[in-house]
Parts: C-alpha cells; sequence; structure tokens
C-alpha cells in the first residue's frame, strides 16, 4: 500500500476515522482553524468590545486557544485579550508548565497574569496534599479541590482583570467526559449549565465561559500543538485521581471500536440541551445567587470554594487578588 | 520483523507480526486515541504501513490536570 493521500496530493499525516478522511499537516491545519472558527460563529461566543481572559495551564489545550485566539481577534482594536495562569503549587508540574506560559506570552506579546493558591489561598495543593498525608482531610479529593478553586480564582481574576469572557481550552474529549460524569453522579444542575454556549442568567460576579475547542476531539488538538509548535508541554500531575479518568478510558476504549461515538454522544446531548435547561429553569435550579459567606456568585446558598473551606484549614483573602502582572 | 520503539521516555527494540501502526499499537496494547505516532521523525495517520527497522515513536496526549 502507498503512503495515504490528502486530498490535496500530499503525503497524509492523519486520518480523521469517523469520516474516513486523510490530511496533509497543512490541509489539517486550515480544517482545524476552520472548525473552531466555527464553533465560535455558531455560538456566538465573542461579540464586539471584548476583554477575553484566557486561562493558560501551559498544556497544549490552553496553549492552543490562546494561539487561535491570538490568531483570530490579534487585530481586531475591539477585542482584548489577556492570559491568566492558576499556579496551584505542584511541584515538578506546574512550575514547569508556567514556564511554557511565560515563554508563550513573551512570544505572542499577550499580557500575562498569574494567579498563586499559596497567596490567595494560603495553600498550595502540595501543602493539602502534605496535610492529608498526616492523616488531615481524609476524604479530600485533589482534583476537587484544585477544579474548584481553579474555577473560582479563575472567575474573580478574570472579573478584576474587566474581562468579558473567560475562554478556556476544554477539547471535545473533556466534555464528554463532563457530560457523562455529571449523568452518572446524577448532578441535573450541572448537566443544565453544560453546552457550547454559556447558559447561565447573568450575574455581573460571573464571567461567562466560552470554550472554543470543544468540537475537537483531543488528539486533534495534541496534532494542532504538535505541528504548529504551540504546546509541547505533555507533563502529568502527579495528584491525577478521580472518576474522571476512568471515565476518560472507557470513552476512549467505545470509541477505539466504534469511531465517532465521542462526537455523536456530545451532539445527542446537546440536541437535548434546551429541553434539560427549560425543565431546570421551572424548578428553579439554573439560578444563579450569591454566597452567603464570601458574595462570589454560586448556584445555592454557599459556593463550592467555601463548602470546602469550611472543612480545611485554608483561608480566602477577603481583599483584592493578589494578582502577579508578569515583567517582560 | 524488527522495529525500534520508542514509548513512555523508554526505547526498545521489537520483533512483530504486525505491518501497521494500528497492529503495533494493538499488540502494545496501547489506544490509538490517546497517542501520535511518527515513523523516522514524521507524524503518520494509524492506518500507515511500517518495515523493517523503522523507527517508531509513540507520544502520549492526553493529559492529566
Ligand atoms: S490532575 Fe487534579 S490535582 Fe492535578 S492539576 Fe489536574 S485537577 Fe489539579
Ligand atoms: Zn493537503
Ligand atoms: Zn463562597
Amino acid at each position: 500500500m502507498a503512503d495515504l493521500t490528502c486530498a490535496c496530493g500530499s503525503k497524509a499525516i492523519y486520518t480523521r476515522k469517523h469520516e474516513g478522511n486523510s490530511y496533509c499537516a497543512s490541509c489539517f491545519k486550515d480544517q482545524f482553524e476552520k472548525r473552531v472558527k466555527r464553533t465560535i460563529r455558531e455560538n456566538g461566543l465573542i461579540g464586539k468590545n471584548e476583554v477575553i481572559v484566557v486561562g493558560l495551564s501551559g498544556g497544549k489545550d490552553s496553549s492552543v486557544s490562546l494561539v487561535l485566539m491570538k490568531k483570530i481577534f490579534g487585530e481586531r482594536p475591539d477585542i482584548r485579550i489577556i492570559a491568566v495562569s492558576i499556579d496551584e503549587g505542584i511541584e515538578h508540574y506546574r512550575d514547569k508548565s508556567l514556564e511554557v506560559t511565560k515563554k508563550l506570552t513573551r512570544k505572542l506579546g499577550v499580557d500575562h497574569y498569574i494567579v498563586r493558591f499559596k497567596s490567595n489561598l494560603g495553600s498550595s495543593i502540595d501543602d493539602v496534599m502534605a496535610a492529608k498525608a498526616q492523616g488531615e482531610n481524609k476524604n479530600l479529593n485533589s482534583c476537587t479541590f484544585c477544579g474548584v478553586f481553579r474555577r473560582y480564582l479563575l472567575n474573580r481574576a478574570a472579573r478584576e482583570l474587566g474581562a468579558t469572557k473567560v475562554c478556556t481550552g476544554h477539547n471535545m474529549d473533556d466534555e464528554a467526559q463532563a457530560v457523562l460524569i455529571n449523568y452518572l453522579k446524577g448532578d441535573l444542575k450541572r448537566l443544565a449549565r453544560m453546552g457550547p454556549k454559556p447558559a447561565l442568567k447573568s450575574n455581573d460576579k460571573f464571567i461567562p465561559r466560552i470554550k472554543p475547542l470543544r468540537d475537537l476531539p483531543e488528539k486533534e488538538v495534541a496534532l494542532y500543538a504538535l505541528i504548529t509548535k504551540a504546546g509541547n508541554y505533555w507533563g502529568e500531575c502527579p495528584y491525577v485521581s478521580g472518576i474522571r479518568f476512568e471515565v476518560r478510558d472507557f470513552l476512549n476504549d467505545v470509541e477505539s471500536k466504534h469511531s465517532g461515538t465521542k462526537f455523536s454522544f456530545l451532539r445527542t446531548f446537546d440536541a437535548m440541551l434546551p429541553v434539560l435547561r427549560e425543565s431546570a429553569s421551572k424548578s428553579g435550579l439554573s439560578e444563579i445567587t450569591e454566597c452567603e459567606n464570601c458574595g462570589e456568585p454560586c448556584s445555592g446558598d454557599v459556593c463550592k470554594a467555601c463548602e470546602l473551606l469550611d472543612k480545611l484549614d485554608v483561608n480566602i483573602a477577603k481583599q483584592k487578588m493578589l494578582l502577579q502582572e508578569l515583567v517582560r | 520483523m524488527k522495529l525500534k520503539v520508542a514509548w513512555m521516555n523508554e526505547g526498545k527494540e521489537i520483533e512483530t507480526k504486525a505491518t501497521t501502526i494500528s497492529g503495533i499499537l494493538k499488540e502494545l496494547k496501547i489506544n490509538p486515541e490517546i497517542v501520535l505516532v511518527s515513523v523516522n521523525n514524521e507524524i503518520v495517520p494509524d492506518e500507515s504501513e511500517v518495515k523493517e527497522n523503522d523507527f517508531v515513536e509513540i507520544l502520549k496526549v492526553v493529559s492529566g490536570g
């Protein structure tokens, strides 16, 4: 068998299995960018006069989303792009990926802020996990702690920077996993809040989140990162745990036997979403309220961050946040 | 056929009956969804064929974190 070829005649580097099309590097790149633009356009993710905060971890997904935001909107005078990295404090992992973020924002000429768990919460993940090893916070899951506070700090930082949107690097795999997890947990409230566009009723304290890579599978995001050199940090967090990784393996297992599964799973969910949202809003599930304790937006009486803090020995800085602007 | 394979920071020589990347991944029990593969330093589709003495590099691309 000869080498697989792209429709343009060049040697293919990738086959989108459920479509049966093979692409060369240059056509793949074009296709990928077209899809991202389509996701943005069809869902009205970005309008006029926006300040977009891109959450940048240094991994391939967030790096690709920053590169594309800059590429698509960088010339628009009414749009400002700012990168914000959250430093959870994970030695040998986050410190390395933060170096990658600094290089990338310097190269792109994008303003960049770092927000540290340690200076805003009093503890890093390393601290919290070390305490757990000593017998404290026994039931605490690293990823729950990490995820809740990362979202919390990113939202606050974005708000203080005057953002109109928070852009994250979530890809199709992340989304399919999240849908399935919320399904398995029976979390209707969260399910109703998912989907391609920000769903929540507006609350000035909550900055709507957008996910321009949501229609691209993880493998394609990785390929784009590799061929454009947008990102090439492949480190893994030492604290990876929880149901997400079981669900990830399960979905990939099914996908490898039946290509297109992740795609159709997410499409089915999107199609059901209007009904889900209607029923959630009838029962008051989609309401955004303000946390009784810290005043941050949430969907109950007390926000998830305060709920967790109650069980832990960390404190949220009530004063203005500590944002570290990068000196270039 | 003999091949050189690099996977998870480890390089080794393998003897295989597989003739394609997909076949090699199957033999090594690696899910194709979580990797990108290059042969002699060029990224290739999973259906690509391999030949004696090729250098097959397998990069895990799913992230944790
Ligand atoms: S794997 Fe878990 S603990 Fe590590 S960075 Fe991701 S969410 Fe945080
Ligand atoms: Zn082509
Ligand atoms: Zn709160």
